[in-house]
Parts: C-alpha cells; sequence; structure tokens
C-alpha cells in the first residue's frame, strides 16, 4: 500500500497534494510524500518517470505547478544538501569549487578546510590539485557533487542519481560515505533506478510511475546486521564463488578478490570456511542493515 | 552575499563571455574621443546611451551563465532564491558602475572636451550613467532563455525593447496626443539621453524628477524580476 501519510510525525518535509507542470505536461501528480528524519529514502522509478522532480521539489528549488511544501519546524533552519545527477564541466579546481560552496552555504573557513581535505582524501579527489574539473572524469565529478552536498553537514541531504555511469570501486567508496552519513543521522533521500543500491542501503522505497506514488515501502526496522568479506582466492572462477555458507547475501569477484556479504552471525563460520579452502581475508567490516527483511 | 558575489564573478571571469562586449564597449568611445575637442554633454548623452546598450548585452550574457544544474547547487547552498539573484545584480551593477565611471572621467582626464565641465555636469552625467547601465541590466534580464521560449525569440525582444528605449522619443512624437502618455511605460532611456543633449535648458527641478522617475522604474523591474524569480523557481 502507497504510504500518502503526509502528516507522520517527525516529518522533516512533506508535500501535500504536489503536482508540477512542465510545458503543459504534467510531470507530477497529486504526490503525498513526508520524508521522515534520519531515513534513507529510496525514490525510485524509469528514466523521465519525475524522480529528479521530486528531489527538486523537496529542495525547494522547484516551484509546485499545485500542493503545498512543508519544512519541519526547527529552531535552525533545516541545512539543506543537494547534489544534481551531474555536475558541469567547471573552471574551478575541486578544492577552488567546494571552498566557495562552503562559503556560500555560510561554513567558517576553518571547518570547511577541514571538511574539504577529509572528503578529498577520503574520496581519492586529493592528488587533483589545480585540475580544473572540466578535465575531470565523470565519476571524479561525481565524487565532487558528493562532497559539496555534504560539506555543510546537511540535515536533509538530496542526490539525484549518485551512483550513475560509476565504476565498482567508486560506488563502493561513495556507498561507505552515504552509510556513514545514515548512521550519523542525517536524513537522505536518493532517486536512483539502481536496485542494487536501494537494497542494500534504503530504510525505505518510493516507486514513482507515470508521475504519481505507485508504492511505498518502508523495511523493518529491525532487520538483519550484515558483515561484508573480502578474501583473496587465487585461481577462483565466478562459477566457484556462489554462496558456501548458510546466511551468505550476495557474492561479487573481481579477478581473484570475492566479496561475501553475509549474516554477522554467520559470519564467523565463512570465514572458516574460506581459510580451510586456502583463502586469504583481505578485510571483514560491518554494514549498517540488511535491507530486506 | 560576499562569498556568493565572489563565486560568480570568477565564475563569469573564466567564462571570457565579458570580452566581446566590452571590446566593444571601448571601440566607439576611443574613437569618438580620439579627435578633440568634443562637446561634453552631447558626448556623455552618445557614452551613457552606449553604455544602456552595453550593460545590457553585458546582463544578457550573464543572467543565465551558470549551467543549470550547477545553479541549482548554489541556490540551495544560498538559501534564497531572491538572494542569488540580487547577488547577480549587485555584480552587474558594479562592473557596469566601474564602466560608468570610466566613461565620464576619461574624457575629463585626457582633456578630451572643449572645456572642463563642472561639478554639476560631471555629476548629472555619471547619474544618468549609472541609471543606464542598471536599466540596461534589468531589461535584459527578462529577456533570457529562461524565460522566453526560445533564445532567438528572447534576443529579439530584449533588440525591441532597446531600439524603443533609445528611440522611444521619434515614436512618441508620432504617436497621437491621447496616447502619448503611455510612453511612460517605456524604459525612460531616450528621456534621459534628451535631458543631457538639452541640460542647459532642462530646469534642475525636471532634472531631479526624471532621474527620480528613472531610479523608480529601475527599482520597479529589479523587484518584478526577483520576485517572478522567487514564484516561478526552476
Amino acid at each position: 500500500m502507497p504510504d500518502t501519510s503526509a502528516a507522520a510525525p517527525r516529518a522533516l518535509v512533506v508535500l501535500s497534494g504536489a503536482c508540477k507542470r512542465y510545458d503543459k505536461r504534467n510531470v507530477l501528480e497529486n504526490v503525498n510524500l513526508a520524508v521522515r528524519e534520519g531515513e534513507l529514502t529510496a525514490i525510485v522509478g524509469s528514466n523521465g518517470s519525475g524522480k529528479s522532480t521530486l528531489l527538486r521539489l523537496l529542495a525547494g528549488i522547484a516551484a509546485l505547478s499545485s500542493g503545498e511544501r512543508r519544512l519541519a519546524e526547527s529552531p535552525e533552519p533545516i541545512r539543506i544538501g543537494y547534489a544534481p545527477d551531474r555536475l558541469p564541466k567547471l573552471r574551478f579546481s575541486a578544492r577552488e569549487y567546494l571552498r566557495y560552496m562552503a562559503a556560500i552555504a555560510g561554513l567558517p573557513e576553518e571547518k570547511a578546510e577541514i571538511a574539504i581535505d577529509r572528503y578529498l582524501t577520503r574520496l581519492g579527489l586529493a592528488h587533483t590539485g589545480p585540475l580544473q574539473m572540466r578535465h575531470f572524469s565523470k565519476g571524479m565529478l561525481q565524487k565532487a557533487n558528493l562532497i559539496q552536498a555534504v560539506l555543510a553537514e546537511p540535515r536533509l541531504l538530496l542526490l539525484d542519481e549518485p551512483f550513475s555511469g560509476l565504476d565498482e570501486s567508486t560506488r563502493e567508496e561513495m556507498t561507505g560515505l552515504l552509510r556513514e552519513l545514515a548512521a550519523g543521522g542525517t536524513t537522505i533521500v536518493v532517486a536512483s533506478h539502481d536496485r542494487e543500491w536501494v537494497d542494500r542501503l534504503a530504510d525505505r522505497c518510493v516507486a514513482i510511475e507515470n508521475g504519481r506514488i505507485g508504492s511505498d515501502e518502508t523495511y523493518p526496522r529491525a532487520r538483519r546486521r550484515v558483515r561484508e568479506v573480502t578474501a583473496r582466492m587465487p585461481g577462483i572462477r565466478e562459477a566457484d564463488a556462489a554462496p558456501r555458507s548458510e546466511g551468505v547475501v550476495d557474492c561479487r569477484t573481481e579477478g581473484d578478490v570475492v566479496r561475501y556479504r553475509v549474516e554477522a552471525e554467520r559470519s564467523d563460520a565463512l570465514l572458516k570456511e574460506l581459510l580451510e579452502a586456502g583463502a586469504s581475508i583481505l578485510e571483514v567490516t560491518e554494514e549498517r542493515t540488511e535491507a530486506k527483511p | 552575499m560576499t562569498a556568493l558575489l565572489r563565486y560568480l564573478f570568477v565564475y563569469y571571469a573564466r567564462s571570457h563571455r565579458y570580452l566581446a562586449p566590452l571590446l566593444a564597449y571601448a571601440g566607439p568611445i576611443l574613437f569618438i574621443y580620439s579627435e578633440v575637442p568634443n562637446p561634453v554633454m552631447d558626448s556623455y548623452a552618445f557614452t551613457a546611451i552606449w553604455t544602456f546598450v552595453i550593460a545590457a548585452w553585458l546582463s544578457y550574457g550573464f543572467i543565465d551563465l551558470e549551467h543549470e544544474a550547477q545553479r541549482f547547487v548554489t541556490i540551495v547552498h544560498s538559501r534564497s532564491v531572491a538572494k542569488y539573484e540580487a547577488a547577480k545584480f549587485s555584480l552587474l551593477g558594479t562592473v557596469t558602475a566601474l564602466l560608468s565611471i570610466l566613461a565620464v572621467a576619461f574624457p575629463i582626464l585626457f582633456d578630451k572636451f572643449d572645456r572642463v565641465p563642472g561639478a554639476p555636469e560631471a555629476g548629472i552625467a555619471l547619474l544618468a550613467h549609472l541609471l543606464l547601465a542598471w536599466l540596461g541590466i534589468a531589461c535584459a534580464a527578462f529577456f533570457t532563455e529562461r524565460w522566453a521560449a526560445s533564445r532567438s525569440l528572447a534576443l529579439l525582444g530584449l533588440l525591441l525593447v532597446l531600439a524603443i528605449s533609445v528611440g522611444g522619443k521619434g515614436l512618441e512624437e508620432k504617436l497621437p496626443e491621447t496616447l502619448r502618455i503611455a510612453m511612460w511605460l517605456v524604459p525612460p532611456v531616450f528621456r534621459i539621453s534628451d535631458m543631457l543633449v538639452r541640460f542647459g535648458e532642462v530646469p534642475a527641478g525636471r532634472i531631479a524628477l526624471l532621474l527620480g522617475y528613472s531610479a523608480l522604474y529601475l527599482a520597479a523591474l529589479v523587484a518584478a524580476y526577483i520576485r517572478r524569480s522567487s514564484r516561478r523557481l526552476f
């Protein structure tokens, strides 16, 4: 059942009866959506379904043709971070650009510098130095895009297709960052047609179909903890890497490296089995939750 | 606001979109002053009109310069569309104010006139340049891709408004008496230019009224633009 509870408690931003028309075409019709504080909401739908428009309405940068947008009452203005589906190729270096965005957002200079250093290093852009963003690859631009959105520690983070066209390692880096932000309490809304991402991270999935909310599914809060086990297994073939122990949610191979996602309480059994099979364990990390109940 | 201004200035400077209008601004002014002596107020009337045209050009090239996706980001960080639009006007206003000062000071400093203009003449000339520059910015802001069906229609509309604003005197004279009042809706560019040409004949009170009216007209245009931007958004 679609969740149309526009007046749900703890809603940070609410759209009620929201309609958006462009050139006499209804892009969104009668959308009722309450973005609840602390949740990581995925907006899914096919290309042109109205996901990006919905994000812009939530951000307050698109005007409603009819309906209403309400922000929660708060002693301080609710800071919003927004990342469009792609940044243009700008004539700024990443650091310059982020400094400007931080300053415009009102971040104190010293705090901004610390945050910029941290994120540039974390997402592997620290080496770009004076290179202007017009020379960046798509992945690099997406990283800069995500950094500008999170830099000022927004309470509501709106991301439009942040994983589109990225290679696996960049996706992992960005997923890790989002997971941390969500764990830290940031309310996140991501428009994406990447179901894998939705399954791995989202607390809630809102599907847009023909400009309307087709489904609105909230996953149970008490979900399984999941660990990611990365192991090197020389000579392994993809077919051999299929789930071994019970509790393995999925696995992916990259060369001779295999990444298993496994229910936390069953991870020891998997580790034992891998070691016995002659694998080297490279990393074991804790995921926040497993999306599917 | 300062951070936003700095960012917009660097964004604009690195686009090089200012080059053509600035060269076009300097060319005719240097040309008319290449011969001396020149009549004071007639020369100022010309440079004021030229400042209006060039300011409109600068504005046309700047208002929609920022890439749309980046514009969304900048506005979200600014937390106000009105603040964002006001910053763009302030930046253009400052740049064109510098051009106005140059246009008024250059012929005095380099002795290009047939006589040294008095302070009231130079002061009124500067005010006229400033008002026309800012009117040019405000007029052009309404004729951008964002608000017109197409870029060519926007440009056509802008050129029409510029032509009527500059050549309004002739149009006014051809209109029947009852319709002439409607010409007060046209940007008062031709009225300011006419006042400069007939500077010695126009009473001071009338000059003050005209400049006051022009300032109000400008304020109304800017307010209408910012209000419309804030309501329509994207």
